[in-house]
């Protein structure tokens, strides 16, 4: 990241909470600097959302310290949190109030909020005509996105969003990964999003942090996780006896072979290799229905890092 | 502090938004229009004085008694010895029939009936003072015929039964019936007090005719009617004890029977009353028939208005926490930088608000109803002693305080309230239990009642929330009663003293207070979503078990 030598907007130093016996966050550390979008990657459970919680003060943490706009969250709380927006878990509003209400009460908590920035958000997430409907007509995506507009309405240096994409349509994806870029790379906010969907995280991304089972495992550029992922090809080969594949393959020991179903067995290969190996196949006597390169493998260099397993609570 | 107004700006945006709210506050204010008005309609107000008012008499009504009495007794001359005796007051002749031998009461009573009527009809201006008018005159009846009765039993004694003593007798009477007769036909309350004081001398009822004896100096034309005269009477013969017990120097005990020695503060307020009472004797400003009609009225419409307004803040105390947790509205609260117990501040801010704005809607409401029905002269300002001086509160500022001295045990229920609220965050639990306790003043006065020569029942707090009458010990001078509780506390069988009470009161709300800021504090926010066995994660006081989702 070019950023990265500049003050953090966010940091975050030896974070621990513990619920009775269970460790839900272990000592968890990461800087988060202007002008980039960081992607929080984990399976459920993770512990995402508890160190999101932890961040906009839903949760006091047992250990460490939160750092954010060079304000101590716990020391100077008013000042760290007016610098941060965003939504954790779903949004919620006051149902019955407008949108545009719910808007101008938030702004009263901040300085500086006028009524054209009101407006000015609400025309940015698309909802500019229907603002002064209660919110309780509103469906999911709508919800998503009124609340991105108030985690955005006071300009705050530090926005976090807690898997935002949830009931949102194509169009308000492609529009949220929009204004994201745009609030990251133009205005220089620092944006932190969690997802458990890669493919999201690659698109929206410059940097990834993966988190299981508290820890906070690895963070890389969105770049250097994709090579990592590019480099562990693997192909699917079609055949009418697998077993008998299978152990030609392995008989070599060169082509480590995993996912044996009835018809198919996956191969993992470089590419420069793949027609050796084929050709051992062939020469073997196995017959070959059909080969395909499997392109998912993000999931896999996903599982890698996190230890290969989804732990469920 | 400006994000304390911000948030209580938000607070009060949001709740105004409820329709349930403003239904509540109509409620309140209908209640409160039409309960002095309903009041009226199904209260006898007569019926307080029935016991002294006596019913019309007229001059066709004394007409008929004297021919129905003459009808009955059949000629008088029957029961005649001879001997009609003639006797004289003052150049006026009367005959009485005296002395017969074997004459019943009744017959007695018939005589007198007839030459009472006799009397009353050739002489009393029945234009200018009908008899059931004023209470000087209806009085003066009632003395008037008794009298006449009286001196008629005297002359039934036979000749030779009469002694000194019938003479002394014969002749006090006759001196009343002329002060009675004087008060009766020339409507004069001079008569009419020595007419009683004589009476009152032979009968020990020094204080009654004291009382009337006030009354002639405020009303020296006799122009008040008995109820009016009655409910005067009333506050007299009150002033009357009231310097009675101070100069015996003691006050009247748990029992109205027994006497207990005079406290400082007692005295002090004994001698304020009499005070108050001497000045609104001599300025006429003493709370009349209509006002104390009025401040009845008045407290009937607050207390049934009140028992919305329970409603209202207790509902609004129970769910202002809860209900933004369950909806998860909280959480635009939480992100926004502003410290906890400032939210927690602003919300109880705006619950206090409404308190206060639903008082005002009551007792405007209750006020207004009155003021046009009967008359705003009759709203009548509160009357206190400060320095030795007599001063007044003005009666709607008055009236306001009044009611939110009525509303204090309310401030208890809502913390109460707010702090099952803030730690179950459950709206059904904290709305539920608030209004059970509540509810269960009732039986607590019963259990009071019950212990009520122990002394550990001054320590529940249900004995220390009615302090209306300890705030406002002369709210009697200004036509309330004041021996009655409200809806929501109860009057002790024993005064507890008020600073007791409020410190009471004070630690009981910071006790509250403290549970309830305990109790949001320390929320983790997380309850929604994670798993059902993290029972570290709130370290509240009152935490419930976790709920599986």
């Amino acid at each position: 990241m070019s950023d990265t030598k500049s003050e953090p907007a966010l940091s975050i130093t030896g974070t621990t909470k513990t619920f009775g016996s269970k460790v839900a966050v272990d000592h968890v550390s990461f800087d988060l600097y202007p002008g980039e979008v960081f992607g929080f990657l984990g399976p459920n459970g993770a512990g995402k959302t508890t160190i999101i919680k932890m961040i906009m003060g839903f949760v006091r943490p047992d250990e460490g310290t939160i750092i954010i706009n060079g304000y101590n969250r716990h020391t100077d709380y008013e000042k760290a949190m007016a610098s941060i927006g965003g939504i954790v878990e779903n949004p919620e509003m006051y149902n019955n109030l407008s949108a545009r209400l719910n808007l101008k009460m938030y702004a009263r908590l901040h300085d500086g909020v006028t009524k054209e920035r009101i407006d000015e958000v609400l025309e940015l997430v698309g909802l500019s005509e229907r603002a002064d409907e209660a919110v309780k007509k509103y469906s999911l995506g709508m919800k998503q996105r009124i609340g991105l507009a108030q985690a955005l309405l006071h300009h705050p240096k530090v926005l976090i969003l807690d898997e935002p994409t949830n009931g949102l349509d194509p169009a308000g994806i492609h529009l949220l990964r929009d204004i994201l870029k745009r609030c990251a790379h133009e205005e220089g906010v620092a944006v932190m999003v969690s997802s458990h969907l890669l493919g999201e995280m690659q698109l929206m991304c410059d940097r990834i942090g993966i988190i299981n089972h508290g820890k906070l495992l690895q963070i890389c550029t969105t770049e250097e996780l994709m090579q990592k992922a590019m480099k562990s090809n693997s192909y699917r080969i079609k055949t009418s006896d697998p077993k008998r594949a299978q152990d030609i393959l392995s008989e070599n020991s060169k082509y480590p072979v995993s996912n044996l179903s009835s018809d198919t067995l996956d191969v993992e290969v470089d590419e420069s290799e793949i027609n050796a190996c084929v050709r051992l196949l062939v020469e073997k006597g196995s017959d070959i229905l059909g080969v395909q390169k499997i392109e998912s493998s993000l999931e896999e260099a996903f599982l890698e890092i996190t230890g290969g397993g989804i732990n469920v609570e | 502090m400006n994000k304390v107004l911000a948030l209580y700006i938000n607070e009060m945006t949001k709740v105004s938004r409820k329709i349930s709210v403003w239904i509540l506050l109509l409620c309140m204010a209908l209640t409160t229009f039409l309960g002095p008005r309903f009041f009226l309609r199904v209260t006898d107000t007569e019926r307080y004085y029935e016991d002294t008012v006596i019913s019309a008499v007229t001059k066709p009504d004394i007409t008929k008694m004297r021919d129905s009495a003459r009808e009955e007794l059949g000629d008088p001359n029957q029961y005649v010895d001879h001997s009609t005796i003639r006797f004289t007051i003052q150049n006026e002749v009367f005959e009485l029939f005296a002395t017969y031998l074997n004459i019943d009461d009744s017959a007695i009573s018939e005589y007198s009936t007839i030459s009472c009527a006799n009397s009353i009809l050739s002489n009393y201006n029945f234009e200018a003072y009908p008899i059931e008018a004023t209470y000087l005159s209806s009085s003066a009846y009632i003395g008037y015929v008794i009298t006449f009765r009286d001196l008629c039993y005297l002359n039934s004694i036979p000749f030779d039964q009469r002694d000194n003593v019938w003479f002394q007798n014969y002749s006090r009477e006759c001196d009343r019936l002329d002060y009675v007769r004087t008060a009766l036909f020339s409507h004069d309350y001079g008569s009419f007090v020595k007419y009683l004081e004589m009476d009152g001398i032979s009968n020990g009822l020094n204080s009654e005719v004291e009382a009337v004896r006030i009354l002639s100096k405020i009303d020296p034309q006799g122009k008040f009617d008995s109820s009016e005269s009655n409910n005067l009477l009333e506050l007299i013969s009150d002033y009357l004890q009231y310097k009675q017990l101070l100069s015996m120097n003691v006050d009247i005990g748990d029992t109205s029977n027994s006497y207990i020695p005079l406290t400082a503060t007692r005295r002090v307020q004994l001698e304020n009353s009499v005070k108050i009472l001497e000045k609104q004797f001599e300025d006429h400003t003493y709370p009349s028939r209509a006002t104390t009609i009025s401040a009845s009225a008045i407290s009937f419409g607050m207390q049934t208005a009140q028992f919305f307004l329970v409603l209202l803040v207790i509902i609004l105390a129970g769910s202002s926490i809860s209900s933004e947790m369950a909806t998860g509205s909280i959480k635009s609260l939480i992100i926004a930088p502003v410290k906890r117990w400032k939210i927690f501040l602003a919300k109880l801010l705006a619950i206090v608000t409404w308190i206060f704005s639903g008082s005002l809607v009551i007792t405007l409401g209750a006020s207004l109803s009155m003021g046009l029905k009967s008359g705003f002269s009759t709203l009548a300002p509160y009357y206190y002693v400060s320095g030795g001086h007599v001063h007044t509160i003005p009666y709607i500022l008055f009236a306001l305080l009044l009611f939110l001295a009525n509303n204090i045990p309310l401030l208890v229920y809502v913390l109460f309230a707010y702090a099952i609220s803030c730690n179950t965050k459950n709206t059904g639990v904290a709305v539920g239990v608030s209004t059970g306790l509540v509810l269960s003043n009732t039986i607590t006065q019963v259990i009071i009642e019950a212990f009520s020569s122990s002394r550990w029942i001054d320590f529940l707090p249900m004995s220390n929330m009615y302090l209306t009458d300890k705030i406002f010990p002369y709210l009697r001078f200004n036509g309330f009663v004041s021996d009655v509780g409200s809806v929501i506390s109860f009057k002790m069988p024993h005064s507890i003293p008020l600073s007791f009470s409020v410190t009471y009161l004070v630690i009981l709300s910071l006790v509250l207070l403290l549970i309830a800021y305990d109790g949001f504090a320390s929320s983790s926010f997380l309850v929604r979503r994670l798993s059902p066995t993290h029972k570290g994660a709130r370290r509240s006081l009152f935490a419930p078990s976790p709920v599986s989702r």
